[in-house]
């Protein structure tokens, strides 16, 4: 077979050029660490890599939200449990007011008390998070209720709207209460005891269970926002260890197996070196260098 | 007797032979690294020898040898290796190119990242997430519209560079053509010089392989076929079409075809077919697959403005009034286009992300953000179909809120029912039918049709309101319908459809590298066997000269002899008894 110095220039060429692309390839997948770089790396696993990255991302998003839904139930549970205890201690008044032996003015001076804890009561109605009251439903921009100067209390001024957040792909849990429910029969009870008080006779019967089912009102909410606060905990849980499960896998197809990398890296590296060595021997001598005339 | 100078004219003949050998293997030498150059050898045939058969011929016996005469001087090449070799390089210039402008178009789309064009769909959806939670706060009304911005800002930066290049190509392709042009005319012109030297017998090798030369560099860029002509010039012809023909040349120009591309075409107007080769590859690149990704690109635009449109000129804004259109574009170039609305960019209190326009209802927020898993969305118009937003006046007010069709399919529904019992049908023919409650004052109800995919939202907020009389909204003639759109086509969510496109552009380049090396491969081996074939062997022609040298040497011994013989003729005979 005839070889020419153009074919042996050109093989050792070809050889060192594939070496060379290859070690280059390897190198790039060690330095940035990341087994694809571009679309081409390897197209299936980054169409897997790109969806994977939106799912972290949304899933990440709905922890913020758990978050936030954590400090508004957090919120109310903290103060339907002030409120508990006022109704509480409106209860003990009005165990104290039915008891005929006071005379009126012992009476006045209890009527004083409730009125303080009904003030108290709008408090604990208007808490809010953030810029937001939660318990006025959509109205979050207005207290529920508000203390007139004259010691009235008003209105319901919220509505019924639910607000909801999402904390899971098909999962919503609301985060607000409708106020009226939960605080306009305390404040009925609270102002008939108060009306009680100053009618000049004994508190009634009916007004000691009016504040008792007002209380327990009170407590099933609470108990309400309790579950509310166990299921954000479970959905954090589990949210977290979905995002590990996606993040995990994401790595697994991204990134570089460090290992094989280096390996193959030195393999290229020496297969590189030994084709110098031989291209250098082959290219020196011919025939020309033998004949002496 | 022959003349006494016959012998010296045959050792001359040899010396010359010699003399012509050694010249020849010396510029095969010289020529050894010289790109494109064939060797060349001498053809040695014996003189017409002595005597010629007449009626007068000598008496000698014959016939008498008469030395070597060098015939003709011929390169070693073969034709048919050399049209294979054009071949496989157009083939070769085609996938080359081909790999190299979609190896650019890929730098657009670096994915995986967290910086490219998927992060910031996936921020963008994040950002109406955080309105839904917390819908009263501005401070997450702003960071939408940001989000929003720099989602049409990336989009517009995407599209305007698969424009650039598109203009990019455009410039290579006058590039190719103006190239195809100059060697056409050195073609042409080597034709002539060609012609020339053949008429007169001689072989015009180094001419012929320069002519070689410029075949393999026009192949790359256009399939040719070759015709040789008896007076060894050369017809060159591009998809059927004579490029060169004998001394002259056609030329190839441009033209500006309805996209504002330039095209090329023969000087006359008509086409140019072309089966591979680097221009070939250029056109298809710009034609086919940039205009591919491109629309792909208006598509992803689309898909996420009008499903967002629809949804949020649903809602109502902080000041009551219905909302605009959340993005703007043309039809025209929607991915070049689209923006956020500038009036919600002025003021992010005309976001409508809410249904009922109270502070704290984000429904709308809610529906638009659960867009990223959504492959279809309702839509519809007001007064003609069921809308979200839309108010049922039958005995008591309610308010048909959200309408949410994330996974339905692409259709259109129409409502049906009596009494509290309501059927939704599809055009395709499936249907469910639910029981319908009655509302007091401030309920929401859910109408859950579950295996169809969709759900409404009805509230009554001022007044009781009865499933009956709900019913009757809905089933009401002139507005019953229901219409559900895909985002994308194909059902699909817009990170199933982005991952595909981009997913596309990488299996698109990575075959064309493939291709590209493979080929690279094929044509390397053609030119190792022309090599094989015409290449000089600096050991063969060492080998050659000596022997060429030892003729040489051996020829001029001749000469001596001869001149010793003519010597003892001229001055040693005759001479006795002087």
């Amino acid at each position: 077979m005839r070889v020419t110095l153009g074919m042996i220039y050109n093989s050792a060429n070809q050889s060192l050029g594939t070496n060379m692309g290859a070690l280059q390839t390897v190198t790039e997948q060690v330095g940035s660490g990341k087994r694809l770089n571009k679309p081409s790396d390897d197209p299936p696993d980054v169409r897997s890599a790109v969806q994977l990255q939106d799912m972290v991302a949304e899933i990440n998003q709905y922890l913020r939200n758990i978050d936030a839904a954590t400090a508004k139930t957090d919120a109310m549970d903290s103060a339907l449990g002030s409120a508990g205890d006022l109704l509480q201690r409106a209860n003990e008044l009005a165990l104290e007011g039915a008891n005929g032996t006071l005379d009126d003015s012992d009476r006045e001076a209890i009527a004083q008390e409730v009125t303080q804890l009904a003030a108290a009561l709008v408090q604990q109605a208007g808490t809010k998070v953030g810029d937001e009251y939660v318990f006025s439903g959509f109205q979050v921009d207005k207290p529920p209720y508000t203390l007139a100067n004259d010691g009235t209390i008003s209105a319901y001024k919220g509505d019924a709207g639910v607000s909801l957040v999402r904390i899971g792909t098909s999962s919503t849990i609301q985060i607000n209460m409708a106020g009226d429910s939960i605080f306009q029969p305390a404040f009925d009870a609270l102002a008939q005891l108060a009306s009680d008080l100053t009618s000049g006779a004994p508190v009634q019967g009916s007004t000691v269970t009016q504040l008792q089912s007002a209380l327990n009102t009170l407590v099933t909410a609470r108990a309400q926002v309790g579950a509310r606060a166990n299921r954000l905990d479970q959905a954090k849980t589990s949210q977290t260890s979905i995002l590990d499960t996606n993040q995990t896998l994401l790595s697994q197809i991204e990134d570089t197996d460090m290992a094989s990398a280096i390996t193959e890296m030195t393999k290229r590296q020496t297969t590189y070196q030994a084709t110098l060595m031989v291209t250098a021997k082959i290219m020196q001598t011919s025939l020309i260098d033998y004949l002496n005339s | 007797m022959s003349s006494p100078f016959f012998g010296l004219d045959i050792g001359a003949s040899g010396l010359r032979a010699a003399q012509q050998q050694l010249d020849t293997a010396a510029h095969n030498v010289a020529n050894a690294s010289t790109p494109g150059y064939s060797r060349q050898r001498v053809t040695l045939v014996e003189a017409p020898p002595y005597t010629f058969p007449a009626f007068d011929r000598s008496g000698l016996p014959g016939q008498i040898g008469a030395g070597v005469n060098v015939v003709a001087i011929t390169r070693v090449r073969d034709t048919f290796l050399d049209t294979q070799v054009q071949t496989q390089l157009s083939i070769q210039g085609q996938w080359d190119t081909r790999q190299q402008e979609l190896s650019k178009l890929e730098a657009i789309f670096p994915e995986p990242s967290d910086s490219a064009l998927g992060s910031t769909i996936s921020a963008y959806w994040d950002a109406w997430q955080d309105v839904a939670t917390d819908p009263s706060s501005t401070a997450a009304r702003t960071a939408l519209v940001e989000q929003a911005q720099v989602l049409a800002t990336q989009i517009n930066g995407d599209s305007g560079q698969l424009k650039l290049a598109a203009s990019g190509i455009d410039t290579e392709v006058k590039d190719k053509v103006q190239t195809i042009n100059d060697l056409a005319k050195e073609i042409a012109d080597l034709n002539g010089q060609i012609q020339r030297i053949s008429v007169t017998g001689d072989n015009p090798n180094d001419l012929l392989d320069q002519r070689e030369q410029l075949l393999e560099q026009l192949s790359a860029i256009a399939p040719i076929t070759t015709v040789t002509q008896p007076d060894n010039t050369l017809n060159v012809l591009i998809g059927g079409t004579d490029l060169v023909s004998n001394i002259y040349s056609r030329t190839v120009s441009l033209q500006t075809n309805a996209d504002g591309h330039v095209v090329p075409v023969w000087s006359d107007g008509s086409a140019m077919t072309l089966s591979s080769g680097s221009l070939k590859a250029l056109l298809d690149v710009r034609d086919v697959d940039l205009a591919g990704y491109q629309s792909q690109l208006n598509a992803l635009a689309q898909g996420i403005a009008d499903s967002t449109n629809a949804l949020h000129e649903r809602g109502v804004d902080a000041n009551g009034n219905a909302g605009q259109a959340f993005f703007t574009y043309q039809a025209a170039d929607p991915s070049g286009t689209l923006a956020v609305n500038g009036a919600i960019v002025a003021d992010p209190s005309l976001l409508a992300v809410s249904s009922s326009g109270a502070p704290g209802d984000s429904s709308v927020a809610q529906l638009i953000a659960n867009l990223r898993n959504a492959k279809t969305y309702a839509v519809g118009v007001p007064g003609t179909d069921v809308v979200a937003n839309m108010d049922l006046t039958t005995n008591g007010t309610a308010h048909l809120m959200t309408i949410a069709a994330e996974s339905a399919k692409a259709q259109t529904w129409t409502f049906s029912g009596s009494g509290n019992s309501l059927t939704l049908t599809g055009a395709d023919g499936s249907t469910q039918t639910i029981t319908v409650a009655d509302m007091a004052a401030g309920d929401t109800q859910v109408l859950n049709f579950d295996q169809l995919g969709i759900s409404l939202t009805a509230t009554s907020f001022s007044s009781a309101k009865a499933g009956a009389d709900l019913v009757t909204d809905l089933t009401g003639a002139g507005h019953n319908t229901l219409v559900t759109a895909s985002l994308y086509g194909t059902p699909q969510t817009t990170s199933d459809f982005y991952s595909g496109f981009v997913s596309k552009i990488g299996s698109d380049e990575s075959q064309a590298t493939e291709m590209a090396s493979n080929q690279d491969l094929m044509v390397n081996q053609l030119q190792q066997r022309v090599d094989q074939n015409s290449g000089v062997s600096l050991d063969e022609e060492a080998t050659d000269m000596l022997r060429f040298q030892h003729a040489y040497q051996a020829a001029a011994r001749v000469i001596t002899t001869m001149d010793e013989m003519l010597d003892t003729l001229i001055n040693n005979t005759g001479l006795v008894g002087r």
